[in-house]
């Protein structure tokens, strides 16, 4: 063991020197010395290490690297780095670094509809691109020493505050001024889905934040080529320069990549992402969206699971991101996806290098470590005078004791631009081994061994009794005490100097009696330190396999396509061929054969039907689940912009027991806070695929609209009573002014075309403005086109009646009414507008507006003539629609087939897929339900959900999977107590946080 | 009564006894075929029950007994594929407590303070609730009307789903204080920004808490007291063994130490309620005789990784064991849902149940649980009158279909509004 003096205080080279024409208090004190380091292994760059090579620097910057440099001892300053190892100082591309501390958010009970920043800026407050981080840069010692002491030259720093965050600038850790410290300002532009200080309302949601995120682009756009705006907009004004910087955005976790890329995509622009460091979940996906990465170094620490009733609690998805986490890097680097580390959210940046050790081990070669750091930071930024150690860069470097990669190396100095800051002094004393203690002629044997300034050791007598030997030293000088071997000289103190780094000490000691003695130790053996090898391999830790998704009942390779033979099953069609018993052929993801006797063919795999009952796959027109950070952007009337469909969570464990009850199809809707909801998304349940292959391909457009109590905000308590409307009243004036201001817009879209169509050789210029983009306009225009459907939350007869009147007079049609618990009391209206009715079976009382809302309402419509369906709003009634739809049977005696239907090709036919799902029909995808009996009884269960041709969930295959999970989590919890048991933290169980919306459920997700 | 009432049912129909009005007399009846399903795992097929005074006189079967039938004023004859039940029981419910969830002046069932076991639930209870007239559509007769929140959240109290006022309701007043156990895990934050769930720091001193107040009430309950504590008054009838101490729980660490307590303090009547882990905790539970009302099986599992119908299967796990359970309702929009409490039995046998038990679930056990279980809850000689006849099977809603009912004998009116508003409309469109 080496022997290093931790000095609290760090040394600078120089003093603090200012800029050339700065006037200067006293003389001029320009130096301009070379520092000549010999006998280093040099780290050039990520690819060339020089062996015993020597560094030159003069003002700053390299002058000469290589191994057969002359030395000139007498002009020169040489540092002798025998051993020692110099890498490119380190570059961190998200900092907060310099930046003032972000307000904290002003909590008002009160909803805050407008921005109270003061000044001639955008409407939002999460929204401040005027955010120049150089202009508020001011360099602090304190945080640049915790860089320093993590082997950083230079560092991105930008304001992490709200969802367009403003310019990053490249700044170096130097102390000397604000003027010197910033290499680069504002270069880069920093982004995330994050509200920050913002206290205005909107957004609240992910999807509302994306959706700013669009509608503020095309703003700037709109705002750069308008040539007479009538206002000042300086937020819209400093995006103009960001369009041509690097974007860079900040993401809670892999999904959220994957968002922000498809957002950039969409801009045409290339992202920079810091993520989770989870992307290895969908390394494909993360691969094709093209994205560069800046990759945390803090891994979760264990959980301890030594009380087995706890370790029940503990999330499988906890678990393995434990495992996976830090194998990230490797992952990534072998799926060639760029990437570089951030020391951000370490406890200390210091931490990074046993960070770094630990990635190491998961088989990632060191140079691209060293890469991800020094070169590829660099090369991002266009820094190209950092990131490596050639004639005419920076002068920015780290010397440590060893390769960094070795366990004991210390970072001992790190220099920023020439200037030099000493962690541990580079020609230390090494005092730990065994010595030979001479006191005025009597020889001792003698133990020391050192920590920080202390030492400790044994020394023994001649005789062979020993004692404990205690002291202090520093660089050159040393204390100690310990019991003389007779009684009467009492505790001997000794004082002394260290000599020839450490072999030799010698001085006086004192007895008790005040008597003096010479004494002097000499060095018989240092203490052996372990020989390790250059290249060492390391054997990759045993990692666990990646499932899709990384959670509960996720898949180790996601269940594929194939063609399968259901013989002699009851068949539920649901279209005009009813219900008979006979087979089905499915075929390359299709019905291929419906008929009461087919041929068996080989190649396809047989499912013995005896007994049991065949659907079609449930269709839900009406849920909540597999949504990310909101199902509500309710925070204004309107927020007919948002779109669901960015939000998609395929990992969200609902989606696999919506399977478990037969359901395959979901309408996951926006919430019903605002008579305007979002656009929704139509989604297969294809457990283990990510949300892009879960969208449904081509399907139609639709969007939420809400009525009642929600969105008067009748139950959110008495501070929500300002936002318009909080009457019925006020919701139908909302549509009318919203479809008022839609056909505006579409009037002058149609204007500024026309106009544009007629420019020509004689009329060169558009004479008509363009008009602003409006995503939340563009989606209220569909629908008047009707390219985009509504579907309607609703309870009672009033406003059923009105919302139908004022799409008569706009002249389209409500496609669908969900709930609708009133629906029977204006069902013969309804008949008559063509709406279709999505409802509960019995849900009632648990508002006013459902206090008439009765269990024969799905009879009564059926009765009229009102294609109806029923819907489950629930995560868990959702695995029981057919339970659900049963009740109809009761209540009101619906037949059983149509029954059937309510749940099935009726969903279907409200979501215009009728073509494509929701009956037993050749041509249509295999979105089958195999029953264990009649589909409608309680005492059925579902034996096997597909997918187009795919068995998602297979009641026979549970116990193998449950018992396969239970394995996993065993090793698992095996290995997390040898990890408790080696020393390592283990933090107490945090159980699984299910997020279960439902239409009201309304927060605030963006803090 | 002076004449004969003869009535004859035999096909399907339903809404003979619609729309009666309410009377306070038992009826003598006799019904005549069907299946019995008596609540307590048994079953017994084309039966003879003589309901008098309130009480089933006698119970056996048709064939081979001779029975005058100028005894009763009313006569059912059924077919064989009637079913007869003892009416269903909701244990653990605000039912009659609340009328519309979301209307705060409706709402009687959470009051202010930690410690509230002198809050009665039965002073609240409305008897006329419209969400009570459909829990009895549905064959929902009885009921355990249950306060919530706090860590004593008060004195339950049963009732039957009829009469004119609480004191006309109820079964037995007071039949237990329920007991909120301290969660092993809490989530932070408020209702509109929750953090995620973590490790409970305060459980430690919340259980000291909760055995401070014990000890304080067992001492209060062997004096002779000169100034009347209302708190601790109200806990005698745990010490004394003539209530039951119903604790809310579901985590197996929490029902081990429930149980602890229960042995601490010598309590001699103890339930879990919830008991979601209860299945992995049977031995304690069977030693100290402690039931579970188990919470409803129409729940997503606790954990992501329990199997996707684990809450279905629970209930036979449990039954398996030995331990003695019953199913609840409670939960989101619990008032409404209780009439949904057949069918979450009803899913339980496709999981494992036996029918049987799965009818006992919620009314023989329920009634046992509940400490009334001598008196009433089964089809047996004896008991009270307290039962009803469905069209078909009434643990699937295919076919539940109440055609009457009756309470300690009475004649219950099976209308309600929502079917008044159905036939309303029906007629409407005509």
């Amino acid at each position: 063991m080496r022997i290093l003096i931790i000095l609290v205080v760090i040394l600078h080279a120089f003093s603090v020197s200012a800029q050339d024409y700065f006037p200067v208090n006293g003389v001029q004190d320009k130096r301009h010395t070379t520092y000549t380091f010999t006998h280093a292994n040099i780290q050039q760059s990520s690819e060339v290490l020089l062996k015993n090579a020597t560094l030159k620097i003069r003002d700053g910057k390299v002058v000469a690297v290589g191994t057969d440099l002359a030395v000139d001892e007498k002009s020169e300053v040489v540092i002798d780095l025998k051993g020692k190892y110099i890498y490119p100082a380190f570059i961190d591309l998200d900092s907060k670094y310099g930046m003032p501390e972000v307000p904290a958010r002003k909590w008002n009970p009160s909803p805050q509809y407008e921005t109270i920043v003061k000044g001639a800026y955008g409407w939002n407050q999460a929204v401040k691109p005027e955010t120049q981080s150089a202009s508020i840069f001011h360099l602090d010692e304190k945080q640049a020493e915790a860089y320093l002491k993590g082997g950083f030259g230079a560092v991105l720093t930008h304001q992490h505050d709200g969802i367009f965050r403003g310019t990053g600038s490249l700044v170096s850790l130097t102390n000397q001024s604000d003027n010197k410290a910033i290499l680069q300002p504002n270069v880069t532009a920093h982004f995330s889905f994050n509200k920050g200080s913002s206290s205005q309302q909107y957004p609240s949601s992910l999807m509302g934040a994306m959706a700013l995120f669009r509608q503020t682009w095309y703003d700037a756009d709109w705002y750069s080529v308008n040539p007479n705006p009538d206002h000042e907009n300086l937020s819209l004004d400093a995006l103009q320069q960001q369009k041509e910087m690097p974007w860079f955005f900040e993401a809670r976790d892999y999904l959220e990549v994957l968002r922000a890329s498809k957002l950039a995509q969409e801009f045409e622009q290339t992202l920079i992402v810091k993520g989770k460091g989870d992307e290895y979940k969908r390394i494909e996906e993360i691969q094709a969206s093209g994205v560069s990465l800046i990759l945390p170094l803090k891994f979760p620490d264990a959980l301890d699971v030594s009380d087995p009733y706890n370790a029940m609690y503990a999330p499988l998805a906890s678990m393995k991101e434990w495992e996976l986490d830090p194998a990230n890097a490797t992952l990534l680097y072998l799926a060639n996806i760029p990437f570089v580390f951030t020391a951000d959210g370490l406890k200390k940046q210091e931490d990074i290098f046993k960070q770094l050790r630990e990635v190491v081990k998961y088989g990632i070669p060191k140079k691209a470590v060293i890469a991800a750091l020094t070169s590829t930071p660099a090369e991002w930024v266009g820094a190209t005078d950092l990131g490596s150690l050639e004639t005419g860069k920076r002068a920015s470097f780290t010397i440590m004791s060893d390769n960094l990669f070795e366990d004991d190396a210390k970072l001992m100095e790190t220099w920023v631009d020439g200037n030099r800051n000493s962690f541990v002094l580079l020609n230390e004393s090494q005092i730990n081994g065994k010595y030979n203690l001479n006191i005025q002629g009597e020889i001792f044997t003698m133990k020391v061994k050192t920590k920080k300034e202390k030492i400790t050791g044994m020394v023994f007598y001649p005789n062979g009794d020993s004692t404990e030997l205690k002291g202090d030293f520093s660089k050159e000088l040393i204390s100690f005490y310990f019991f003389s071997p007779k009684s009467e000289d009492g505790l001997w103190r000794f004082s002394g100097k260290i000599n020839y780094e450490g072999k030799i000490w010698d001085g006086r000691a004192q007895q008790d009696n005040g008597s003096w003695l010479v004494w002097s130790a000499i060095r018989q053996e240092k203490e052996a330190s372990e020989d390790k090898k250059e290249d060492e391999t390391i054997t990759n830790p045993e990692i666990g396999s990646v499932t899709y998704p990384l959670t509960a009942h996720g898949w180790d390779s996601v269940p594929q396509q194939q063609n399968y033979f259901f013989d002699n099953v009851t068949i539920w069609t649901c279209d005009s061929t009813g219900t008979f018993r006979g087979d089905v052929v499915v075929r390359d993801g299709k019905i291929a054969e419906v008929a009461k006797d087919i041929a068996q063919t080989p190649d396809l795999i047989y499912i013995n039907g005896k007994g049991m009952h065949l659907t079609p796959g449930i269709v839900d027109e009406h849920s909540h689940i597999a949504i990310s950070r909101g199902v509500n952007e309710g925070t204004e009337a309107s927020s007919a912009e948002v779109r669901i469909g960015d939000v998609i969570n395929p990992d969200d464990i609902n989606i696999y027991r919506q399977l478990s009850g037969g359901v395959t199809t979901s309408q996951l809707l926006h919430g019903s806070a605002n008579p305007i909801g979002g656009q929704s998304a139509l989604i297969k349940l294809k457990w283990g695929l990510g949300a892009e292959e879960m969208l449904i391909d081509d399907a139609p457009g639709f969007i939420k609209f809400a009525l009642g109590e929600n969105v008067k905000q009748s139950n959110w308590g008495d501070y929500n009573t300002v936002r318009f409307p909080q009457t019925r009243m006020g919701v139908e004036q909302v549509y009318y002014d919203y479809f008022y201001r839609a056909k505006a817009y579409q009037d002058a879209w149609s204007k500024y075309n026309e106009s544009a169509k007629k420019k020509g050789l004689f009329k060169p210029k558009n004479t008509v403005e363009m008009p602003r983009k409006d995503l939340e306009m563009e989606a209220l225009s569909e629908i008047l086109d009707s390219n985009r459907f509504i579907t309607c939350h609703s309870y009672v007869q009033s406003e059923i009646n009105m919302l139908m009147h004022v799409s008569d007079s706009m002249g389209f049609r409500v496609n669908t009414f969900t709930h609708i618990l009133e629906g029977y009391k204006v069902a013969d209206k309804m008949k008559a507008h063509g709406v279709y009715a999505s409802t509960f079976s019995d849900w009632w009382a648990y508002k006013f507006e459902v206090n008439e809302a009765i269990p024969y309402n799905a009879a009564l419509l059926t009765e009229q003539g009102v294609l109806t369906g029923i819907n489950s709003d629930d995560a868990e009634m959702g695995r029981r629609l057919n339970q659900e739809a049963a009740k109809t049977v009761k209540y009101g005696g619906v037949s059983e087939e149509e029954a059937v239907k309510m749940v099935t090709i009726n969903p279907a036919t409200m979501l215009h897929l009728q073509d494509r799902i929701g009956s037993v029909t050749i041509g249509k995808d295999a979105d089958l339900v195999l029953w264990s009996g009649h589909p409608l009884s309680i005492y059925s269960k579902v034996e096997k959900t597909m997918i187009e041709g795919v068995i998602y969930f297979d009641r026979s295959q549970q116990e193998a999977r449950i018992e396969a999970m239970e394995k996993e989590r065993a090793r698992l919890i095996a290995k997390m107590l040898k990890a408790k048991a080696d020393g390592k933290k283990a933090n107490p169980v945090k159980p699984a946080t299910e997020h279960l919306y439902q239409c009201e459920t309304m927060e605030d997700e963006l803090h | 009564m002076n004449y004969i009432k003869q009535l004859y049912i035999t096909l399907i129909f339903g809404g003979l006894f619609l729309g009666i009005q309410a009377q306070d007399q038992p009826e003598k009846v006799l019904i005549l075929g069907g299946i019995a399903h008596i609540g307590n795992g048994d079953k017994m097929e084309d039966v003879a029950i003589s309901l008098k005074n309130g009480y089933i006189e006698f119970i056996k079967y048709q064939m081979g007994s001779r029975i005058d039938r100028s005894d009763y004023d009313t006569v059912i004859q059924l077919d064989k594929e009637k079913h007869i039940y003892p009416g269903f029981i909701a244990p653990n419910t605000i039912l009659g407590l609340t009328e519309i969830d979301a209307v705060r002046a409706t709402r009687d069932y959470n009051d202010v303070g930690e410690y509230n076991p002198n809050v009665r639930a039965l002073i609240a209870f409305n008897s006329e609730s419209k969400i009570i007239q459909t829990a009895r559509f549905n064959g929902v007769l009885m009921e355990q009307a249950t306060p919530r929140g706090g860590v004593i959240s008060g004195t339950s109290s049963i009732m039957k789903l009829n009469g004119w006022n609480w004191e006309d309701a109820v079964h037995t007043p007071d039949d237990g204080v329920h007991l909120n156990w301290p969660s092993q895990f809490v989530g932070g934050g408020w209702w509109a920004d929750p953090k995620p769930l973590k490790e409970n720091k305060q459980a430690d001193e919340r259980i000291q808490q909760i055995y401070a107040f014990m000890e304080e009430a067992k001492a209060y309950a062997g004096n002779e007291n000169e100034e009347i504590n209302l708190k601790l008054e109200a806990m005698e009838g745990v010490f004394d063994g003539t209530q039951t101490l119903f604790v809310h729980t579901d985590r197996a660490k929490e029902i081990i130490q429930a149980v602890n307590m229960k042995r601490q303090f010598n309590i001699k009547k103890m339930v879990i309620v919830g008991g979601y882990d209860a299945y992995l905790v049977p031995e304690i539970l069977k030693d100290n005789k402690v039931a579970v009302i188990y919470r409803r099986p129409h729940e997503l599992p606790i954990r992501p990784e329990d199997p996707v119908d684990l809450p279905y299967r629970i209930p036979a796990l449990l039954q398996d064991t030995g331990v003695l359970v019953c199913l609840d309702m409670s939960g989101d929009m619990e008032a409404m849902n209780q009439r949904n409490l057949p069918f979450v039995a009803g899913t339980t046998v496709a999981y494992g149940m036996d029918y049987e038990q799965a009818v006992a679930a919620i009314t023989g056990n329920t009634a046992q649980i509940l400490g009334i279980g001598d008196i009433t809850g089964t089809l047996e000689n004896g008991k009270e009158a307290t039962l009803f006849i469905s069209d078909g099977d009434a643990l699937d809603m295919r076919t539940n279909n109440v055609l009457v009912a009756y309470i300690q004998g009475v004649t219950v009116d099976l209308s309600n509004f929502q079917r008044d508003l159905y036939l309303k409309y029906k007629a409407k469109y005509k």
